[in-house]
């Protein structure tokens, strides 16, 4: 049986790479073009080094998703952090309380398909994305 | 020459061979710098992490100056992800070069990879960016005539 997830914690920034390469295998067992595999693999990249950023460690768990005909990947990514105050300014380009471009986030949901935050002051917060096989 | 120091300057040497997508494990966390005295070049491992990436800044710096190289190529070809940490990285390091006089040449853009920056609005700043890494040597070379030392 293929294998269908991986979980990755994030606690140092080698996990980020780890992310984001088990990520890339996992994806490549569906029809993604190349292209579309390193723009998941960049998008995991920026909401696990977000989660280093701003909560100190969490999880990263990717899987394989169907809808209809369609197959895909869902990407989690969830920490006990602090919380987004604000998510609507969170996910402004050019917003960062961390001191880089404040592309993260919204660079993320630019390279998916879809793009959900829920973010709880005081619990964390959970990102969830997907990307679609052509 | 005794034993222990032969052993170092062996190891020296092993360390300027460029670096491949599988690294003995005692040699991760700093990326390899060849300088031939006008240009370093360095050949980015394909899983850097945010410390080797800033460890060679670092790095590719120390190797500029008044006294050092002119040029730096950077082979991006074996790169998973320029995201946007690396980009912002890499352009500082290109911003702190052109403070030495130094010209910064990327190499191996893959077309996968300028389409993710493309959709998260990345850009390479300040620096040239080449097909392959003979070509990325020659563009460095053209920059650089007529020599750009101080008071020449």
């Amino acid at each position: 049986m293929p294998e269908l997830e991986v979980r990755i914690p994030i606690q140092r920034d080698d996990d980020i790479v780890a992310a984001r390469t088990e990520g890339r295998r996992l994806a490549a067992t569906l029809s993604f073009s190349p292209s579309d595999l390193t723009v998941v693999a960049t998008a995991i990249s920026e909401v696990a080094r977000n989660i280093l950023s701003h909560a100190n460690r969490g999880e990263v768990s990717v899987r394989v998703v169907e809808r209809g005909s369609r197959r895909g990947v869902v990407v989690v990514a969830r920490d006990q952090g602090p919380g987004i105050p604000d998510v609507g300014l969170a996910m402004q380009d050019g917003f960062s309380t961390a001191g880089g471009l404040g592309l993260g986030l919204p660079g993320a949901r630019r390279l998916m398909d879809d793009f959900e935050i829920a973010s709880e002051i005081g619990s964390g917060t959970v990102v969830t994305m997907h990307k679609w096989a052509r | 020459m005794s034993t222990p120091e032969r052993r170092t300057a062996t190891r020296r040497q092993v360390e300027r061979i460029p670096p491949t997508a599988t690294m003995a494990e005692d040699e991760r966390g700093v990326v390899p710098i060849l300088n031939d005295g006008t240009c370093v070049v360095a050949t980015l491992p394909a899983a850097m992490t945010d410390t080797m990436l800033l460890r060679l800044r670092d790095d590719v710096l120390a190797h500029l100056g008044p006294q050092g190289a002119r040029g730096v190529v950077l082979d991006v070809q074996a790169v998973d992800v320029l995201d946007a940490f690396t980009v912002r990285i890499l352009n500082s390091l290109a911003q702190m070069a052109s403070l030495q006089h130094a010209g910064v040449v990327v190499t191996g853009l893959r077309a996968d990879l300028t389409f993710a920056m493309g959709r998260l609005g990345l850009t390479l700043q300040g620096m040239a960016t080449s097909d392959t890494l003979a070509e990325g040597l020659i563009t460095l070379t053209e920059r650089s005539e007529p020599p750009l030392r101080a008071g020449a």
